[in-house]
């Protein structure tokens, strides 16, 4: 399975090559740089100073021309109706998927930043979203990256691979790899 | 065999000395532990005089009916939080609220001269001196209230906080069962049981007003309009909790502590989920409120959040309705 990440411009080009290549490595898709995100603005909720996750699917979905998956990068803070906020959304099982670096930076905790840390953390987001793409649901595995993350802490905790029900769960739909 | 050597001794030592130097038992009579009598010990005496003033203390604590003559004799046993007292709220409800011993002691409470009239916040010592004005009717008193709502950052009551589980922030109470339209139920007793509404019911109900209990169900009434929600238990009495139905608001503050009703001999028309269960059941019920809430995209899953409080105001009444019908298994009442 072939991914897209589509970023806004606003992040670092530098942030993203390295992410892309250690992804390939750690996950079992590929992922390649699509074009960026341009315009977010239709999904900003001014009541709550936040973005709508579902708003920026909807605009991923109206983009896709093709039968590949895409993930967006943002870096702006997310949230849905119901919860206050969230790291990442997926279609599950679907086409679109969205991560936000805006609550996996430190500098959002007022703690030192730390590059490295955060790409870790995006990187287990990215994959996290990946796996909804694929159909996996979340997982009861705390170090499974199925994990569901109610904080920042949990997705510290948790790993970057799939546990076997989850890995075995992708084999079986065939979303094991190219 | 053991050791021929081996020499066995009873020795004894003072727990209260800070160095615990172990003397022989035989040596005991002629060192003697303290050096003397131990009742002249400085630490001694410091120890007793603690345990003296604590059983005054203990004296002192006598039940407010105790001390209006009600009853002969009963010791407080919840640091004169009335408002959590079983005994205090048989008192004031149903056939002895209305007793005519009752409303002699009302009488005679209102009767007492003001120094004796003291607040239960000064018996408990929260307070240094206050005196009672509302014939001990806690629900209409201010400083009740306000010393309720400081109540809110003390660490006791945040200790009590944290023995609830929370789930994308919406809080789970141990030990009770629930039932799918988000009733929870807790064993009080061996023939009765309490019922109050779950963190998420009340999340979705928003300023709760009112509630009554009508014939198997449950009207409550918020700022977005009346509900009526099957309770499917029934039994030989429901007493309703005075409390919470003259404060209703304490049931959007902590909904577990905040019961809604004691049911005796309690008889359930549908599956209870275990507490065991219930962990697995919150999480599907919120990822099915969030599906519930945008059907555009499909089903849409997401990492991380906490149940937002705003939801409430972003839904007009039909939306607030269809979701009340689908988590609550409820309807409007008209």
């Amino acid at each position: 399975m072939e991914i897209l990440l589509r970023p806004v411009s606003t992040l670092a080009p530098s942030l993203i090559s390295d992410l892309i290549s250690d992804l390939d490595a750690i996950s079992p898709w590929s992922f390649t740089l699509g074009p960026p995100i341009q315009n977010l603005n239709h999904a900003y909720l001014p009541d709550r100073g936040q973005f709508d996750a579902d708003g920026i699917l909807v605009h991923l979905l109206n983009e896709i021309n093709d039968q590949g998956k895409v993930i967006g990068l943002i870096d702006v803070d997310l949230c849905t109706p119901v919860l206050s906020f969230v790291f990442g959304r997926a279609q599950l099982g679907g086409r679109v998927a969205v991560v936000s670096t805006f609550r996996l930076d430190n500098r959002f905790y007022r703690l030192k930043p730390d590059p490295g840390l955060l790409i870790e953390r995006l990187k287990k987001e990215i994959i996290h979203e990946a796996g909804h793409l694929g159909g996996l649901y979340h997982c009861r595995n705390r170090w499974c990256v199925m994990n569901a993350s109610a904080s920042i802490v949990n997705i510290d905790l948790k790993g970057f691979k799939f546990c076997p029900a989850c890995l075995n769960y992708l084999k079986e739909r065939g979303n094991n790899g190219p | 065999m053991s050791c021929p050597f081996l020499e066995e001794v009873v020795v004894r030592y003072c727990n209260a000395y800070p160095v615990k130097k172990l003397i022989p038992a035989s040596d005991y009579e002629r060192t003697g532990i303290c050096h003397g009598n131990f009742q002249e010990c400085p630490i001694y005496k410091e120890w007793q005089s603690a345990i003296g003033e604590r059983e005054d203390k203990m004296e002192e604590k006598l039940c407010i009916w105790a001390k209006l003559g009600v009853v002969s004799y009963r010791v407080c046993t919840q640091n004169y939080n009335c408002a959590s007292c079983e005994f205090d709220q048989m008192m004031r409800s149903g056939r002895y609220g209305e007793s005519a011993l009752i409303l002699q002691a009302m009488e005679k409470l209102k009767s007492l001269p003001a120094d004796q009239r003291v607040c239960r916040y000064m018996l408990s010592g929260d307070i240094s001196y206050k005196i009672c004005s509302n014939n001990y009717e806690c629900w209409h008193c201010e400083v009740d209230q306000m010393i309720q709502d400081r109540m809110e950052y003390h660490p006791a009551y945040r200790r009590r906080k944290r023995l609830y589980q929370q789930i994308k922030g919406i809080r789970l109470a141990p030990a009770r069962a629930y039932t799918a339209n988000h009733l929870w139920i807790l064993k009080t007793g061996k023939d009765k049981v309490r019922v109050g509404i779950d963190d998420l019911a009340q999340s979705l109900l928003g300023s709760i007003r009112n509630f009554e209990f009508q014939n198997r169900r449950l009207m409550i009434e918020t700022e977005k309009g009346k509900v009526m929600i099957p309770t499917n238990i029934s039994g030989d009495r429901i007493e309703v909790n005075q409390v919470t139905k003259d404060q209703p608001e304490k049931i959007n503050r902590d909904p577990y502590w905040n019961w809604l009703a004691e049911i005796r001999n309690p008889r359930y028309e549908v599956n209870l989920i275990e507490w065991e269960k219930a962990e697995e059941w919150l999480k599907k019920e919120l990822e099915a409120l969030e599906e519930f809430s945008r059907d555009e995209i499909g089903v849409a899953v997401s990492d991380g959040g906490k149940f937002s409080k705003s939801l409430l105001a972003q839904l007009d009444r039909q939306s607030w309705h269809r979701m009340v019908v689908r988590f609550l298994k409820g309807g409007e009442d008209n």
